[in-house]
């Protein structure tokens, strides 16, 4: 993800970005994939869990039954057949917090010069101890099938009003937290919600995630940031957060940071009004041309072939999208804050070795994980590990896979930029507070430094809410998106070793 | 010159219509709004297997004071104001009733979810990201009217969706003709998660095949208990 205009890559860093961009395009595959085309495509997944499922010897008769099993049926039940539900089968994590990771042995600090990224082969999984955060329950726990087993069917689910959850005859709670004296209650005498055990044979689908539940910041999305002769920048999309510097040596370079996903769906409607007098609806113009002829010998008028435009008999009722009209632009502002205009304190998401003083270590890999890429890490897609100097380094985060953790660039005069969230998941209204970190990584001074972020349609800036550590000019525009690109100009030189940090924050729409 | 006009006119009206259309993707689709009830639904679980058994929460919410009622075992259950939770299975067709209507005390609509597609939120936070389905007073009136209201539900888009901010308020309603399709267009925009389909068909009996034919089977769903917005599901269990 460097690029330069007069300044050639090193030999290292060609395989680099090719190791790179498989990574991306992996994640970008796995993406798109799951993102749509309900009505005119089918994934692969679906063809391969077809071709599963058929190995799976159901018969028309199966099928049937199968289908009827939502409708009352009498049980079949062969509890020997059954493997124990794996949810009961998980081993009770331990959540563990801060104060107890920290008891422990300190693990050496790696020096962030010496990062570098590659995809992952041998992955080294942190110990799931570790981690903060306890995800068997219930992310472990399976789909609920209806197949119990070949030709064995159950009702799908027997929940209120029915069969209550008993593991003797292959019945387990599916949503042990939804309680039934919700809101839509009356559910009879049983308490749990059952659902039948799924037949081994069935296969599980896995955890899945769909990119477009997902709020992005940070990376640089299709088409690529780059760098203009004249030195400006093309290709800042939205999402996009690139950071432009000069060197001593003169080269000017564009980098960019890692990418933040926040869970934050959002949903709408599309309604459409079906009245008994369709027939009289009109769906288009009928403007015809109709030829007139002259009536009288006397008539100054060409003999024939004139038409003239009747008046239309109906108007297209075309409904537009009135909302499209409510385009709430950012208003451009530019303001200048002095030096060191930020708190000293560090708020929980961002008070990171990393973000305080620029160096990487082991203590900060759960907070930066949840910070960074949490949002994901329930995902078991390929991954980035973090290597150390071209050696397999404990740094590898994940708990059960994280699609992307950092971007990280080896050689003289590099940037590194770092971003993180303080919120996983978001809804619509919820103000999310991003950090951003750069550290002068080479062994340079490097001046003009400029860092971009086009924030993605579904963010908006709070205004007068950045800060940054370093003297520099803020200024803010509307994107193309619809929402804003914030652009701080650092006006101090960063000495190598260096750097500093920016903060701002976004509401949800 | 006066020809020329016309044909200008005529040109941009055709234009114009063409528009409307050529953003739609190409191709015959294969799902339409106007299929039967559960047609949908089922040929998702035909085409997504690991839709099978999935219960996605979903959320309901009305006008103020309106009231929502489920049915289990072929009776409808206590009316239970909005907004009301309940994880309903991919698939199947679920008949609801409303109730307590804003100035229409007389008045009973049953209308029918189908939810044909789920979500996939973070882990222990299910029940923070149901699928939201809003009635709003034009549904009502539409339905009391006479008319069939289908409104298809979906997952915008994040990358592509409207840089507007409706936090709080109604959830956005696009309206498109009745030469349209809904589910295509809801396509378009995003992924489609469930069809609402109002009408003002009342029960005739409330015994018998054609009363289960009316509830469409009372497939099971599940109720669903309103965490606060900061805890997990996890929290929840280990308090009870």
């Amino acid at each position: 993800m460097l690029r330069t205009i007069n300044k050639s890559l090193p030999a290292h860093a060609d395989s680099l970005t090719i190791a790179s961009l498989l990574v991306v395009t992996t994640f970008f595959v796995a993406q798109v994939g799951c993102s749509r085309s309900l009505v005119n495509q089918d994934s692969a997944h679906n063809a391969s869990h077809s071709m599963r499922r058929a190995s799976a010897a159901a018969t028309p008769l199966q099928k049937s039954q199968r289908q009827s099993s939502i409708a009352s049926q009498s049980e079949q039940t062969d509890a020997q057949n059954l493997l124990q539900h794996p949810f009961q089968q998980s081993p009770p994590v331990q959540t563990v917090g801060y104060e107890q990771i920290s008891s422990r042995k300190p693990p050496p600090v790696v020096s962030a010069n010496s990062l570098q990224v590659t995809p992952a082969i041998n992955t080294q999984r942190i110990p799931s101890h570790l981690l903060p955060v306890s995800t068997m329950m219930p992310s472990s726990r399976p789909v609920p099938m209806n197949e119990t087993g070949p030709g064995q069917v159950r009702p799908a689910h027997v929940g209120c009003g029915g069969k209550c959850c008993s593991p003797q005859e292959g019945y387990s709670p599916v949503f042990p937290e939804f309680s039934t004296s919700g809101d839509l209650s009356n559910c009879g005498s049983c308490t749990t919600s059952c659902a039948p055990l799924p037949y081994p044979g069935v296969p599980y689908p896995g955890r899945h995630i769909d990119a477009q539940e997902f709020i992005y910041d940070g990376g640089d999305r299709y088409p690529q940031a780059r760098l203009r002769e004249d030195l400006t920048v093309v290709g800042l999309d939205s999402e996009d957060t690139i950071i432009r510097y000069e060197t001593t040596s003169g080269s000017v370079e564009l980098q960019t940071g890692c990418r933040v996903p926040i869970y934050s769906p959002r949903f709408s409607s599309i309604r459409k009004i079906v009245s008994l007098n369709l027939s009289e609806h009109a769906v288009a113009t009928q403007a015809t041309l109709l030829e007139q002829k002259p009536t009288r010998v006397h008539d100054v008028l060409p003999p024939n072939n004139l038409v003239r435009n009747d008046k239309p008999v109906r108007e297209a009722n075309v409904k537009v999208i009135e909302a499209l009209r409510d385009r709430n632009r950012g208003i451009p502002v530019v303001k200048i804050l002095p030096a060191l205009d930020i708190s000293d304190a560090f708020k929980p998401y961002e008070d990171l070795a990393i973000i305080r003083r620029g160096e990487y270590t082991d203590l900060d890999r759960p907070l930066l994980i949840k910070g960074t890429q949490a949002a994901l890490n329930w995902t078991s897609v390929d991954q980035l590990i973090v290597l150390v100097d071209n050696a397999a380094a404990n740094s590898v985060e994940s708990l059960d896979g994280p699609q992307e953790l950092f971007n990280y660039e080896l050689g003289n005069n590099r940037v590194r930029l770092c971003k993180v969230a303080s919120h996983q998941v978001a809804e619509p209204g919820d103000i999310i507070d991003f950090t951003i970190r750069f550290d002068n990584t080479g062994d340079q001074k490097i001046t003009n430094i400029m860092i971009q972020d086009s924030l993605t349609p579904r963010l908006e800036y709070v205004v007068d809410s950045q800060k940054s550590s370093i003297a520099s000019q803020f200024s803010i525009e509307p994107n193309d998106a619809g929402s804003s690109t914030l652009t701080w100009n650092i006006t101090e030189t960063v000495a190598p070793g260096t750097g500093g940090f920016l903060r701002f924050q976004c509401k949800v729409r | 010159m006066g020809a020329t006009l016309i044909a200008c006119g005529s040109s941009e009206t055709l234009h114009a219509q063409i528009a409307s259309h050529s953003s739609l993707p190409a191709g015959v689709p294969l799902l339409h709004d106007d299929m039967p009830p559960g047609m949908v639904g089922a040929i998702q679980l035909q085409r997504q297997p690991a839709l099978r058994g999935f219960f996605q929460p979903v959320e309901f919410r009305g006008l103020d004071g309106m009231k929502f009622a489920l049915v289990s075992d072929g009776m409808f259950t206590e009316n239970t104001p909005g907004p009301a939770r309940a994880a309903f299975l991919v698939g199947p067709v679920y008949r609801f009733r409303m109730t307590n209507i804003p100035n229409e005390p007389e008045a009973e609509l049953f209308p029918t979810l189908e939810v044909i597609d789920r979500t996939y939120p973070p882990s222990e936070r299910e029940h923070r990201f149901p699928i939201v389905v809003e009635i709003d007073q034009t549904d009502i009136d539409a339905a009391l009217r006479g008319d069939m209201v289908t409104r298809v539900i979906y997952l915008e888009d994040s990358t592509n969706a409207e840089p507007v901010s409706y936090a709080g308020g109604p959830q956005r309603v696009f309206d498109i003709t009745v030469a349209e399709d809904s589910l295509r267009t809801a396509d378009y925009y995003g992924r489609p998660l469930a069809i609402l389909r109002i009408g003002s068909r009342i029960p005739n009996v409330i015994e018998g095949p054609e009363a289960e034919h009316f509830v469409f089977g009372s497939p099971p769903w599940l109720p669903i208990k309103n965490l606060p917005k900061g805890k997990t599901l996890s929290d929840a269990s280990n308090n009870q």
